[in-house]
């Protein structure tokens, strides 16, 4: 009985260190922001813009079946303000037409193109570049996965600076130039990544972003709240403890010649990003390796990528989330506590190990104690209903402190129905969506002990209206 | 104490903390949404008064009694104004910067403990054109944040002071190509101002191989033809970089007497040197240097063997022709290989593949 009575408390003092880690990453992260912001000179991006020293930068967008999205993504990053760039689309065997879309759009013709073959991927099929756009290259290739479909581009790529964006993503105008400030100040700069949000919300007019509301759902406004918590604010502080471990695969900026020397993402990977930011802080962290170098975060690069808005892509979208992350820490695993990789292996690796691979486990681990101490009578059901509460009121703190930090800065909500519609959300969050993804996670831990690793269901896009170029 | 016990007091904490802070995310977005407004209403308000004042159709005073409603949304709203324009429009802003009294502010703020303050003041003196900040922004070069220096740098760039070239170079002394360019480009905003103290730090054999790199680059820039000379002498610097920059410099400025001494670099121990020769040479246009481009196609470095490619790619037919000779004859298997490759790259050969 006086185990049970231990194990609870055990749990509470995981739960509330859970919290207060990530309210530090989040305070943290702010204060970073706000010294980022204050470091900006006047017109920096403007000469940034029309610096001859910028470098450029090509962009790999892995596509596989996007149809229906992929001419918008393509429209958009042509708007891009940077001097010089050049857009490389490699269709991973897509067998929805996303080539007809490209080569009706974009007036493709096959060219006879090669390039040296840095990393190993599978087929290249064909080459085509755009008789309207000269930037603008499209790959054909057999089928790999995401990683592979990025390594077949890179020997397409001509730049020094690679970015890598999804295909359902959307940047703001001036996002590369945010993401190259960092490679142009500080010459350690190895990678740089952005804040991903929610695409959902966003209107669009021939691939410019016009207005930029919030999504519509409750699954969808959720997202919102939790890409600000988690992967705004909370990684802008890991950042600054060399503990960032997961750039979005939505959107990061990496010298070329490391992404090579890295051998690219990992083609079995279940995420590839998580993988390949690890063996990255990995190589740059090891003290053996002797390299002076660092991975920021550019807190005003903004990056739109389509959030499930259904239970069901939900479900499957956080289950390979839980098994890529289990996977990426078991292959990464001697770096955990390893003081040879600094800060990254004490307390990044720890981290993420604890707080995000384990963290579903322990929280199901709870709820099923609770249950065992109400029936033995081990606890009250006041004590149990506080516990809950205690559970409940921890999220909503955090979730209200990423909200104060976010009307703060550029991302502010557009307008206040939309600040109310957020706070909504954050209210009911605890009551039954963030129960759904433990169980997505619990179930993502079993999978990935029993073997499964493939990618899960395909996103459906959200229906664009094309529009001529 | 009690599980309960503890329970109940955190989330009692945890529930009037989420109160408050819930009151004061409330009152932070009012207080954001009603600066915003503010200051998009005032920019409204303002903008078209300085057009008119700008096109001479509205007298300073008229204008400064608007502006004078909020200086600093003001002043930022005058440098944006000024990013628009060019050197001569700008100085149609000088009167209102005297008009709305900021220097002495400004020169205050420059003092600061606060970085962020120093460098706000640092880049707003160069926007002011007033010659008396040339002091304190000559004092700035020497702040301990590189960015505050930085600012500095371009205050005085923008000033016009070309005697802060030399301060300038000194005091950011960086290395890393990035950051020599960077402060080059700085530079180059001197134009005409910079020649001779150009010339001078040139000549300067006690400067370290950094603050050289930048001056070379600096001149590049300002496609200085009066720098070539002394630049040649540089070309058999000890220091690695000074030699690249000396040769990238030199094939810039397409300067033909220096190309006996660029070709006898063709040897050098470093790639980039011997990669930066191949580069300059395909800028120089000089056929007497195609039978060391062919030759250097067979180099170890690749990047050596495509450049010489280029190079001769560059020079025309007779390039052309040797580039032919090489893909067949060439003793190199590598030179072989990459003649057949900068052909196929222009469409002169055939690629019997798609990728390599």
């Amino acid at each position: 009985m006086n185990t049970l009575r231990i194990i609870l408390w055990l749990i509470l003092a995981y739960y509330i260190l859970l919290h207060l880690t990530y309210l530090v990453l989040m305070a943290l992260g702010f204060l970073q922001a706000r010294r980022y912001r204050k470091g900006i000179s006047f017109a920096e991006f403007r000469r940034i813009g029309e610096s001859s020293l910028t470098m450029p930068v090509s962009l790999i967008v892995p596509c596989y079946n996007e149809a229906p999205i992929i001419g918008i993504t393509i429209r958009n990053l042509l708007q891009l303000h940077y001097p010089q760039f050049e857009i490389i689309v490699v269709s991973d065997g897509s067998t929805d037409g996303s080539i007809d879309v490209l080569g009706e759009s974009f007036a493709l013709r096959k060219i006879d193109r090669s390039g040296r073959r840095l990393i190993p991927s599978a087929e290249i099929l064909a080459v085509h570049e755009s008789e309207r756009f000269p930037n603008l290259v499209v790959v054909e290739k057999t089928n790999g996965r995401r990683a592979d479909a990025i390594n077949a581009g890179v020997a397409l790529a001509r730049y020094p600076l690679l970015c890598v964006i999804d295909a359902d993503c959307l940047l703001e105008p001036d996002t590369l130039i945010r993401l190259a400030r960092p490679f142009l100040r500080d010459s350690r700069t190895a990678a740089v990544a952005g804040v991903v949000r929610p695409s959902n919300g966003l209107m669009l007019e021939g691939g410019t972003i016009t207005d930029r509301r919030i999504p519509r759902t409750i699954l969808g406004i959720n997202q919102e709240i939790e890409y600000a918590r988690s992967f705004q604010w909370a990684r802008i502080g890991l950042s600054r403890l060399r503990s960032m471990l997961c750039i979005s695969g939505a959107l990061i900026l990496i010298r070329k010649s490391l992404f090579v020397e890295l051998g690219g993402p990992w083609p079995d990977a279940v995420t590839d990003d998580i993988e390949f930011t690890m063996r990255l802080n990995r190589k740059i962290h090891d003290r053996r390796n002797r390299r002076n170098e660092r991975i920021v975060f550019a807190p005003d690069a903004v990056c739109y990528t389509e959030v499930p808005e259904t239970p069901r892509l939900y479900a499957s979208q956080r289950n390979r989330w839980q098994r890529g992350t289990l996977q990426a820490i078991w292959r990464n695993r001697g770096m955990i506590f390893n003081p040879r990789y600094g800060m990254t292996g004490l307390f990044g690796m720890p981290f993420f190990l604890i707080f995000e691979g384990l963290a579903a486990i322990v929280e199901l681990t709870a709820w099923i104690l609770m249950v065992v101490a109400l029936v033995l009578g081990i606890a009250t059901g006041s004590e149990i209903l506080w516990m809950v509460f205690l559970a409940y009121i921890l999220g909503v703190f955090l979730s209200l402190c990423a909200v104060l930090m976010t009307e703060t800065s550029l991302l502010r909500s557009a307008s206040w129905s939309d600040f109310w519609r957020v706070i909504a959300a954050l209210l009911i969050d605890n009551l039954g969506i963030h129960q759904f993804h433990l169980l997505c996670r619990v179930v993502g831990t079993i999978q990935y002990l029993f073997g499964r690793r493939d990618l899960g269901l395909a996103m459906t896009r959200r229906d664009y209206t094309p529009l001529p170029v | 104490m009690h599980l309960l016990e503890f329970v109940q007091i955190t989330a009692t904490t945890i529930t009037v903390l989420s109160l408050l802070l819930f009151a004061g995310v409330v009152i932070v977005r009012a207080d954001y949404s009603r600066r915003i407004a503010e200051e998009s209403e005032f920019r409204k308000t303002a903008l078209p008064h300085l057009c008119a004042y700008l096109g001479g159709q509205e007298g300073r005073e008229a204008v400064l009694g608007i502006l004078g409603r909020k200086r600093f949304p003001a002043l930022d709203l005058l440098m944006g104004q000024s990013e628009e324009m060019d050197l001569e429009s700008r100085k149609k802003l000088a009167p209102l910067y005297s008009g709305l009294s900021y220097t002495q502010g400004i020169l205050h703020d420059l003092e600061s403990h606060y970085w962020p303050r120093r460098l706000k003041a640092a880049e707003r003196l160069g926007y002011l054109g007033e010659e008396s900040a040339i002091p304190s922004l000559m004092r700035a070069l020497g702040d301990d944040i590189l960015d505050v220096r930085l600012a500095a740098a371009l205050s005085l760039a923008r000033l016009g002071c070309g005697g802060a070239l030399i301060p300038i170079i000194r005091s950011l002394d960086l290395h890393g190509e990035i950051s020599q360019r960077r402060i080059a480009e700085i530079l180059s905003q001197l134009g005409e101002e910079a020649t001779e103290p150009l010339l001078k730090i040139l000549h300067d054999r006690e400067l370290g191989p950094a603050a050289l790199c930048i001056a070379i680059r600096t001149s590049t820039l300002l496609n200085l033809h009066r720098a070539a000379p002394v630049i040649g002498t540089l070309l058999d610097h000890t220091d690695e970089n000074v030699r690249i920059n000396a040769v990238r410099a030199l094939g810039s400025l397409g300067e033909p007497s220096c190309i006996q001494k660029i070709t006898s670099l063709a040897e050098d121990p470093s790639w980039a040197v011997r990669n930066a020769v191949m580069d300059a040479l395909g800028h120089l246009n000089d056929q007497s240097s195609i039978p060391m481009l062919s030759e250097s196609l067979g180099d170890p470095e690749w990047w050596v063997r495509y450049h010489a490619g280029i190079a001769l790619w560059n020079l025309g037919a007779p390039g052309i022709e040797a580039l032919r000779k090489a893909s067949t004859g060439h003793v190199d298997a590598y030179g072989r290989d990459m003649g057949r490759q900068i052909l196929q790259q222009n469409g002169i050969l055939k690629s019997t593949e798609v990728h390599a």
